[in-house]
């Protein structure tokens, strides 16, 4: 399975955020901000997991692990005392 | 608690004393008060200002009518910019007062401080204090743009930050005073920088970061000190809104090892 990390420290709590998506449309909201990182020796076996143009991809044990790294960066963000 | 920052009370004062050898005091460096009725050009698209004053250092910018609001007249939200904006020479003193203007390919930081000012006619607003390329672009490829940021809705906390580009990010909190904001230029590029919000006795609150990664057409380009004033995403402005604020900003450049 490949691999995913976040950057904690660099997690934000309930700020302004105004900026571009991925298909470069603007987007602002107040947000929890949680960089996720993919190393770049991971990064083929994402793109491989991956069909964009299939609404069941990527495999749910695979997307299970992005989902989860981000989730318990949530969790614990806003679990924070001052969070 | 931190102790309470130093500003300087004149809009020219360098702060602190002499250095031994002449020219600015590093440990003790003041800011520069902005005045947008003193030195500044205003762009301003479509038409927006009515009237711009700085009375007691503070500026007030008065608004014609905005019926139709958009983000394009949001400095952090989107490509296109054509909100107000005052603009100037982007310099820095040398050792014997004279200003030396800055250059796209040179190594400096721009230092900002801003602070919101109870307007008369409160609206959405937006206020950035940024470096730019130009300045007086409509889009934020011409002005590759970046700074200090004021942001607020009609009603609720005030928010100070960053502004990068196309893009913001900023924090509101009820004893938000004034927000100190770096931004790094190195090489034909703006990267970017980090903000501190502080209370009025000059302690931190909170703070944050944001990234531009602009690489600059050339290194010798002369850059701008841009004064935007516009809408916090798409608000509509009422016909005699303004807003106020005051800011202060200093420039160091720096001479790279050889």
């Amino acid at each position: 399975m490949p691999d995913v990390h976040i950057d904690y420290p660099e997690v934000q709590v309930a700020a302004s955020v105004g900026t571009m998506d991925t298909d470069d449309t603007p987007w602002s909201d107040d947000v929890f901000v949680i960089p996720v990182c993919i190393p770049l020796s991971a990064a083929g076996e994402w793109l491989a997991a991956y069909d964009p143009a299939s609404s069941t991809s990527p495999a749910a044990a695979t997307g299970r692990i992005i989902a989860r790294a981000v989730l318990d960066a949530l969790k614990r963000a806003a679990e924070a005392p001052d969070g | 608690m931190a102790s309470p920052i130093f500003y300087p009370a004149s809009p020219t004062d360098m702060g602190g004393g002499a250095a031994a050898g002449g020219g600015a005091d590093l440990s003790a460096l003041g800011f520069v008060e902005v005045d947008l009725t003193d030195g500044f050009t205003l762009t301003d698209p479509d038409n927006l200002v009515d009237t711009t004053t700085n009375v007691a250092n503070v500026n007030k910018v008065t608004f014609t009518a905005l019926a139709v609001g958009s983000t394009d007249y949001s400095w952090g939200s989107g490509n296109n910019q054509r909100a107000p904006r005052w603009v100037k020479s982007l310099t820095a003193p040398d050792g014997d007062g004279a200003e030396q203007q800055i250059q796209s390919g040179d190594t400096f930081i721009l230092q900002t401080v801003v602070q919101f000012e109870t307007p008369d006619n409160r609206y959405a607003a937006e206020v950035v204090v940024a470096s730019s390329v130009d300045g007086t672009g409509t889009d934020c490829f011409t002005n590759d743009a970046m700074g200090g940021l004021i942001r607020y809705n009609a009603s609720g906390n005030i928010q100070y930050g960053i502004f990068t580009f196309n893009g913001y990010n900023s924090l509101g909190n009820a004893s938000n005073d004034r927000g100190v904001c770096t931004v790094l230029h190195s090489g034909a590029r703006g990267q970017g920088g980090a903000y501190i919000n502080l209370d009025s006795s000059g302690g931190a609150i909170t703070g944050g970061s944001r990234n531009a990664s602009m690489d600059y057409t050339d290194g010798t380009t002369d850059m701008k000190l841009m004064i935007g004033v516009g809408t916090n995403g798409s608000a509509t402005i009422t016909a005699g809104d303004d807003a106020q604020f005051r800011a202060w900003y200093r420039v160091v450049r720096f001479s790279l090892p050889s």
